[in-house]
């Protein structure tokens, strides 16, 4: 038995030595600059290992042992959340780089404009959850001491667990406090981690192998030596089950040291992105072989045994004092890695936003010196460090005899899960704002205190017993385990319930219930907008906050916090940025910026602003420019509106083109068919000119009275013809349709006869016969007497020349009906076709033709454009096909008479 | 329009990884149906594969199907990724 204690200590001894050698030599490789393998990959998913603590080590057979596979709630959630990195973690720690977050409630403080008041109350809610799940750990580690030694479990021995947290203080404050900086990782604590974690899979693993195939011949026969009904009840997938899935989600984030490992001490995303399966893969190993484990137990060892221990009773018991060993030291690693990076965590929290605020506002107006905040800084993470070992240890020693402990772990994810819903909000919710963050917290932490940590002291504490049966001052209503009346619950569930409920509900309320302040709303576009460019807007444009200090401040600043050897670098690095060959840089807003977030990554987000502050003056954030700027989201919705308004502009610009291009196209159309028009126009005179005078010129035996009238008609001819030139060829008369005309009484049929008579003479192939039918007798009508002849003329002309007949047959019907003069020309050739009927007026239309023959469009649209300048108009009339083209020409009459 | 080199080029390069984006974000919400109840206590019954009763099979096997995920999402994710962070990075 003595060989054994004497073989347990010098073993857990060694490994201590072993721990603090690893560190040095990490932590002296890192300094020379051979980081390599300390910042890959596979040793940050190691480090995140720490969530697996003794408590999970030795409890989670326990728990299987309990209630079967309950166990594995508390890795499911974490896996959930890791398997879903790229929704939460990746934000989380690309705000925690950019923005150089030091710890959860530096994250929280930080989002919430940069409040103290928030950074405290969230140290303040790590430290009561903290300092109970360090004794768990040291109770956990003097219970295996005492397994493997062989010594009565009914004393406790507080000796190991003394030595333990003595043993962790120095080595944390040796290794752990090297840097002020928090940002800057601990390469000898994250090395001796990384070990940790190892050795604590390979014990479990290679208690579970022993187990199922040292004890039981392969998982089939272990399984089947279950006792009846285990693993076969579906009691257990209930409000608990879900409870503690979200509870281990939420701490896996929440959890002080997690957020340590996972947040701050990230060197590179691309690390997170390997441990979104590889951590998961980790826990999935060290969870294989519980059940395993708890079923030997349950089969092997005597009913009275503490299923707690199953780890090491089991090995001891076979006679397996080597694997016991190994599962000792697992243990111990478990417990010795979660104290190292918890302590941490907390110090930097403590001395952060507890310690420098009150340091800040007691040193006001003393004597700075070089270094001093640094120094302060670090003696008190130093002493905090000590401190929150030392209380475990008290908290261990009190109540170490009693079951309270044992609740401790679940106790704990309650209460870091209180800072989920300002955390999520923050993330993810421009609006969540201090206030709302502030009464969240308080409002869940006083809940689970009340529903969680009070009643766990009961059997301690004679007072709570009464308060736990009864309710305070007899209210049975606020009973801690049925708070209004909540009853039948499991009291983890119920006290998630109601703290998480209030907490959330107080959140949004408080939220809404005011605008946020300014500095608010910079925090929140930083955080909130991370990806999109938030995060960078502080160091480009960073015209937001205005402040003046001289560069001789800032640097003395700078001194008093990261030292003087680092302040200087600092200044120089961003002299040569600036361009500034000697002396120190420009006191510009980007160097403040700059510095604040630097300083941030030493004593966290509101000191650092407390401190500049006090060097600077507070800074004014200026709501015009806040408004225009600090939210990111308008700033993209204007943004892609300006380039929505853009498109909608090219667009216009676009059709205006592509209708300008078609009006061109239509003009020069227009051009084209005009030249054609005005060649055919001019020809239908010529040819009148050209045919009499053929006459006269052939014919000798010419009376003289028809010589003279020939003679007449190639004069008037010849004059219309140069009047008809004047007018069409100017083109700007045509395209706008404005011939000009001037109206004079005239007598309609007189007009007719003389364009009957002209047109007589359009012998063309075929002899023209035209009829006068009715005539209107003497009316006199407005008109212009050139242009109406020119219609008449036009109309005539057209029938002779779309006429296909041997003998073109012209009949001119005339006659007066309500004041209206109307005249029907009608042809006996082919006439219009139907579908061509709409387009024969129409400008320039050259397709009412014969083939082959230009048409007359052009002489259309002009003469009904000048019948209706006229007061008249020009139509076609209805006809079936093959009975010839019927044109009707009206105008009012009127009693004025013609000009003498 | 549709003939330009990085018209056709982009579907492949941006599409691809955008699709396993999506994945990995909805991907936890899939293993949170597969681990809440009621779909959970669907697999609590006698039967048993190999000795293992079908519950446990059911936990460890989604949930190693669930990390097989993650890990190819990874791979797909982190190929283009490297890339890019290649050329964000300064001279």
């Amino acid at each position: 038995m003595t060989r054994t204690v004497e073989f347990a200590l010098g073993a857990s001894l060694a490994y201590v030595v072993v721990l603090f050698a690893v560190a040095y030599i990490g932590d002296r490789r890192a300094r020379q600059g051979h980081v390599g393998w300390l910042q890959s990959s596979v040793v940050y998913t190691l480090s995140i290992s720490i969530y697996c603590t003794s408590w999970t080590f030795y409890g989670a057979v326990g728990s299987a042992v309990r209630n079967g596979l309950e166990f594995a709630t508390i890795y499911l959630g974490p896996t959930l959340v890791f398997v879903g990195w790229w929704l939460l973690l990746r934000k989380l720690v690309r705000i925690g780089r950019t923005q150089r977050i030091t710890s959860i409630a530096d994250l929280i403080s930080s989002r919430f404009g940069k409040s103290e008041v928030l950074g405290a109350l969230v140290t303040i809610i790590a430290v009561a959850a903290v300092t109970p799940y360090i004794a768990l750990q040291l109770k956990a580690v003097t219970t295996s001491y005492q397994v493997v030694a062989g010594l009565p479990l009914d004393q406790t021995d507080f000796r190991a667990g003394f030595w333990l947290a003595v043993c962790m203080a120095v080595f944390t404050i040796l290794f752990g406090t090297r840097n002020v900086d928090a940002n800057e990782r601990h390469h000898g604590v994250v090395a001796a981690i990384a070990l940790e974690a190892l050795v604590k899979l390979c014990a479990l693993v290679a208690v579970g192998v022993f187990v199922v195939f040292g004890l039981f011949d392969g998982p089939g026969d272990l399984f089947a030596h279950a006792p009846p009904g285990y693993l076969h009840t579906e009691d257990i997938f209930g409000p608990r089950w879900v409870t503690l899935v979200v509870l281990s989600a939420a701490a896996i984030v929440c959890l002080p040291r997690q957020f340590q490992v996972i947040v701050v001490e990230n060197v590179n995303e691309r690390h997170l992105s390997t441990a979104s399966w590889l951590f998961p893969a980790y826990l999935f190993v060290s969870c294989l072989f519980i059940l395993p484990i708890a079923v030997s137990g349950m089969t092997v060892m005597p009913a009275d045994s503490d299923p707690d221990m199953f780890v090491l009773t089991i090995p001891l018991m076979a006679g397996k004092e080597g694997l016991a060993l190994l599962a000792f030291l697992g243990g111990f690693s478990s417990a010795t890695s979660m104290i190292i990076v918890s302590s941490i965590a907390v110090s930097t929290m403590v001395s952060n936003h507890i310690v420098a605020p009150l340091a800040l506002r007691l040193s006001h107006g003393r004597v700075r010196v070089s270094g001093d905040v640094r120094s302060l800084l670090l003696v008190t993470r130093r002493i905090v460090i000590a401190a929150i070992i030392l209380f475990g240890f008290l908290y261990f020693r009190v109540s170490g005899q009693s079951d309270a402990l044992a609740s401790i772990g679940l106790i704990a994810f309650v209460g870091v899960a209180q800072v989920l819903p300002s955390l999520i909000g923050g993330l993810f919710w421009p609006l969540a704002n201090r206030r709302g963050a502030l009464w969240g917290l308080c409002a869940g932490f006083v809940l689970w205190m009340y529903t969680l940590a009070l009643p766990s002291l009961e059997s301690d504490w004679p007072i709570t017993a009464r308060m736990m049966a009864e309710g305070p001052f007899g209210l049975g209503l606020l009973r801690p385990e049925a708070l209004f009346g909540l009853e039948g619950l499991d009291p983890l569930v119920h006290a998630t319930f109601w703290s998480l409920l209030a907490n959330v509900t107080l959140f949004i309320l408080g939220s809404l219930s005011r605008d946020p302040r300014p500095l608010e709303w910079v925090q929140a576009s930083q955080f909130v907008d991370v990806f999109r460019g938030g995060g960078k807007v502080a160091t480009g444009e960073g015209a937001r906050i205005r402040r003046t200090a001289t560069s001789e401040e800032l640097f003395i600043l700078a001194q008093r916090i990261l030292g003087a050897e680092q302040a200087q670098d600092f200044f120089d690095a961003t002299a040569r940025r600036q361009g500034v060959n000697q002396g120190l840089p420009m006191p510009t807003e980007d160097l403040m910026a700059d510095l604040e977030r630097r300083l941030a990554g030493s004593v966290g987000g509101a000191s650092a602003r407390a401190m500049m502050a006090q060097v600077a003056g507070g800074e004014v954030v200026s709501i015009d420019e806040l408004v225009n700027i600090a939210d990111e989201t308008a700033r993209i919705m204007r943004y892609s509106q300006a380039l929505e308004r853009k498109s909608a502009e090219l667009e216009t610009t676009a059709r205006q083109l592509r209708e300008a291009n078609e009006r061109l196209r239509e003009i020069d159309r227009q051009k084209d068919d005009f030249l054609g028009q005005v060649s055919h126009e001019v020809r239908t005179p010529m040819t009148a000119i050209r045919s009499f005078s053929e006459i006269l010129r052939t014919s000798n035996d010419l009376e003289s009275a028809q010589a003279r009238r020939f003679v007449t008609i190639i004069h008037e001819e010849s004059i219309r013809l140069t009047r008809l030139l004047d007018v069409i060829l100017d083109l700007r008369v045509v395209e706008r349709g404005e011939i000009p005309i001037a109206l004079e009484p005239v007598d309609p049929d007189a007009l007719l006869d003389i364009a009957a008579e002209t047109c007589e003479g359009l012998s063309g192939t075929a002899p023209v016969r035209i009829r006068r039918l009715g005539r209107a007798g003497g009316v006199r009508v407005q008109a212009d007497p050139d242009r109406l002849r020119q219609v008449f003329i036009n109309l005539l002309s057209n029938a002779v020349r779309h006429n296909d007949k041997d003998v073109v047959d012209i009949t001119i019907d005339s006659q007066v009906t309500d004041g209206v003069f109307e005249v029907m020309i009608a042809d006996n050739g082919p006439g219009v076709l139907d579908e061509h009927r709409d387009r024969v007026f129409s400008l320039f239309s050259a397709t009412w033709t014969r083939e082959g023959q230009k048409g007359a469009g052009l002489g259309l649209a002009i003469s009904r454009g000048i019948m209706r300048r006229m007061g008249g108009d020009l139509t076609l009339l209805d006809g079936a096909p093959g009975q010839g083209a019927r044109f009707r020409v009206t105008l009012p009459t009127t009693i004025e008479e013609p000009p003498p | 329009m549709t003939d330009r080199p990085e018209r056709t080029e982009s579907p492949w390069a941006a599409g691809t990884p955008r699709r396993w984006r999506d994945l990995a974000m909805i991907l936890p919400a899939f293993g949170l149906v597969l681990f809440m109840p009621p779909v959970i206590g669907l697999f609590v019954s006698e039967y048993a594969l190999f000795g293992v009763p079908s519950i446990v099979v059911y936990v460890f096997g989604a949930w190693a199907a669930l990390i097989a995920v993650a890990a190819l999402i990874n791979r797909r994710l982190s190929a283009p990724a490297r890339s890019r962070a290649d050329d964000e990075r300064p001279p």
